[in-house]
């Protein structure tokens, strides 16, 4: 327990100061306050998807990288703090801070509560899913500018699959179009995403071991 | 009470990274080991090495050059952090006033100067409560607060087990009982000069501050006539030699050493190359990290390919 809050107690100090972190959670918050300005029912599904591509996998990895560049993971390493630790304590930060802007986000949206509550942990999964992506990336870069080679494909491939999905007339295909659906059926009925939840659950688990296994492989680099 | 260290040879396919090595530290006397850093490398990575010493993983202090701080958190915050990790209450006003970041404790660690930081690190030496502590290269290239301030920490530590680890002679003499480690493993550097030692006749000392290093003849790189003073360069460092190069030439010459110059006596062994300038100008280049260039006379050129059949 005490070693969990000095992990904590470090990773809140250094966060509250991490220009990078600030500049990450910016975007979507920028993207959101300005399509809310235009139009005052934004779209949500979009909202929701941005964040989670922008953010999970940008705070993890951009948080993971760090401690390469500082070389200041060695000490608590022999110290005996678990390179798990670790990274639980970075994926639970990255998830929960991406978890605070949808709430708002959904809040803002004037859906109701129950209906707000199954869309956050609708997208938990996913929300991992990107933390861990977040990871492999910073534990196969050297330092911030190598992750952003990481990022920068993912989002340009979010934004353009999601300029397709505007202008196709049936675009059943492409991931946002299920996410779209899945986010509608919530507000309509939370219980009939269930099957999905499910799918999506079970990526995430068999996600995980293989992210772990990558990870430990490049342990040392840490 | 003494505590004593062994560490086990190590290989790296058919090379020796590390020789077998053993030595015993006592507590207030700090052993330091110099050596190049292709040796004290795999060194550190035996410390940690659960076989090297009696004293648990947990209660081994170790400071290397690579560690790093994070940046934008305080002196003070990461004494907090430190205390933390450790599971104890440090004083910390105290340890700060130690360590000379009394000023500084509330500014951010990328604020922060080179030996600022580097006094941070010691004061980690102050907060964990360990027995045995190893610092890498502590001082190499510290300022005088910083140096001053490493000797009070080695103080307060001084019912405690000190290991340093330096690519430096000078530091390792001026810290703690010196140790060379190389490929052979680990000899004791120094020795207090007896007149009638049979070792006199195979040692060249050089000294500094208050003692005598004592070296092999074949660690010697070359030795130099400079103003009215005899100076060993060993390893890419500087010893003032109190004898003249004409008695240390006929010491040297039946380990291998050569007249070169009216300056300069040089080991043979480490001639890499014999560089001819033009007919009357030539040079020798050393074998050592800085390709160390010595001159080689006219008359002393021919002697010279005779002797290496050139």
């Amino acid at each position: 327990m005490r070693l969990w809050r000095m992990i904590f107690y470090k990773e809140a100090h250094q966060l509250l100061t991490n220009g990078a972190i600030y500049w990450i959670t910016l975007v979507p918050y920028a993207t959101f306050l300005m399509i809310f300005m235009i139009d005052n029912r934004p779209e949500l599904p979009f909202i929701i998807a941005l964040a989670l591509v922008l953010m999970p996998m940008q705070i993890m990895a951009s948080l993971l990288v760090e401690e390469k560049e500082l070389h200041a993971w060695r000490v608590f390493d022999q110290s005996g703090v678990s390179f798990h630790w670790l990274l639980a304590v970075k994926a639970m930060i990255s998830v929960f801070i991406t978890v605070v802007f949808i709430t708002l986000a959904v809040w803002v949206s004037e859906v109701a509560i129950i209906h707000a509550i199954s869309i956050v942990v609708f997208i938990f999964p996913i929300a991992v899913f990107f933390a861990a992506l977040g990871a492999v990336a910073a534990a196969f870069s050297n330092n911030r500018l190598e992750v952003g080679f990481w990022e920068g494909p993912v989002f340009l491939l979010f934004i353009s699959q999601a300029i397709i999905y505007q202008n196709l007339s049936e675009p059943g295909i492409l991931p946002m179009a299920h996410f779209d659906a899945a986010i509608a059926n919530i507000i309509e009925n939370p219980f009939s995403v269930v099957g999905e939840f499910l799918v999506l659950c079970l990526f995430a688990f068999i996600c995980a071991p293989v992210v772990l296994h990558l990870l430990n492989k490049k342990k040392h680099s840490f | 009470m003494s505590l004593f260290f062994h560490f086990k040879e190590k290989f790296q396919g058919n090379a020796v990274r590390l020789p077998e090595g053993e030595f015993t530290v006592v507590r207030g006397e700090a052993v330091a080991l110099h050596g190049d850093t292709e040796w004290l490398e795999p060194f550190h990575e035996c410390y940690v090495d659960p076989s090297f010493v009696e004293v648990s993983v947990a209660n081994r202090f170790i400071s290397l050059q690579s560690d790093g701080l994070y940046t934008r958190l305080t002196p003070r915050k990461h004494l907090r952090l430190w205390a933390s990790m450790y599971g104890c209450k440090p004083e910390e006003v105290d340890i700060l006033r130690a360590c000379g970041l009394t000023d500084v404790a509330d500014r951010r660690i990328k604020r922060l100067t080179a030996m600022q930081k580097r006094r941070l690190h010691y004061a980690r030496a102050l907060i964990m409560p360990a027995d045995v502590y190893l610092f890498d290269q502590p001082i190499i290239g510290a300022d005088r607060e910083t140096k001053q301030v490493f000797q009070g920490v080695l103080k307060r530590l001084q019912k405690r087990y000190v290991v340093l680890t330096s690519t430096s002679l000078e530091e390792a003499v001026q810290y703690g009982k010196p140790y060379r480690l190389h490929e052979r493993g680990l000899s004791s550097q120094t020795e207090e000069v007896a007149t009638d030692s049979p070792l006199k006749l195979e040692k060249i000392s050089a000294k500094v501050d208050d003692k005598f290093i004592l070296f092999d003849p074949l660690e010697i790189d070359f030795v130099e006539s400079k103003g009215g003073h005899t100076f060993i360069h060993v390893n890419q460092e500087v010893f003032v030699s109190a004898l003249p190069l004409k008695e240390l030439e006929s010491r040297l010459v039946p380990y291998g050493f050569y007249r070169s110059h009216r300056a300069f006596v040089v080991n043979l062994q480490r001639v890499r190359e014999v560089i001819v300038w033009s007919k009357n100008s030539y040079s020798l280049r050393l074998d050592d990290r800085k390709k160390s260039e010595v001159p080689l006379s006219k008359g002393n050129y021919a002697t010279l390919r005779d002797m290496l059949k050139m």
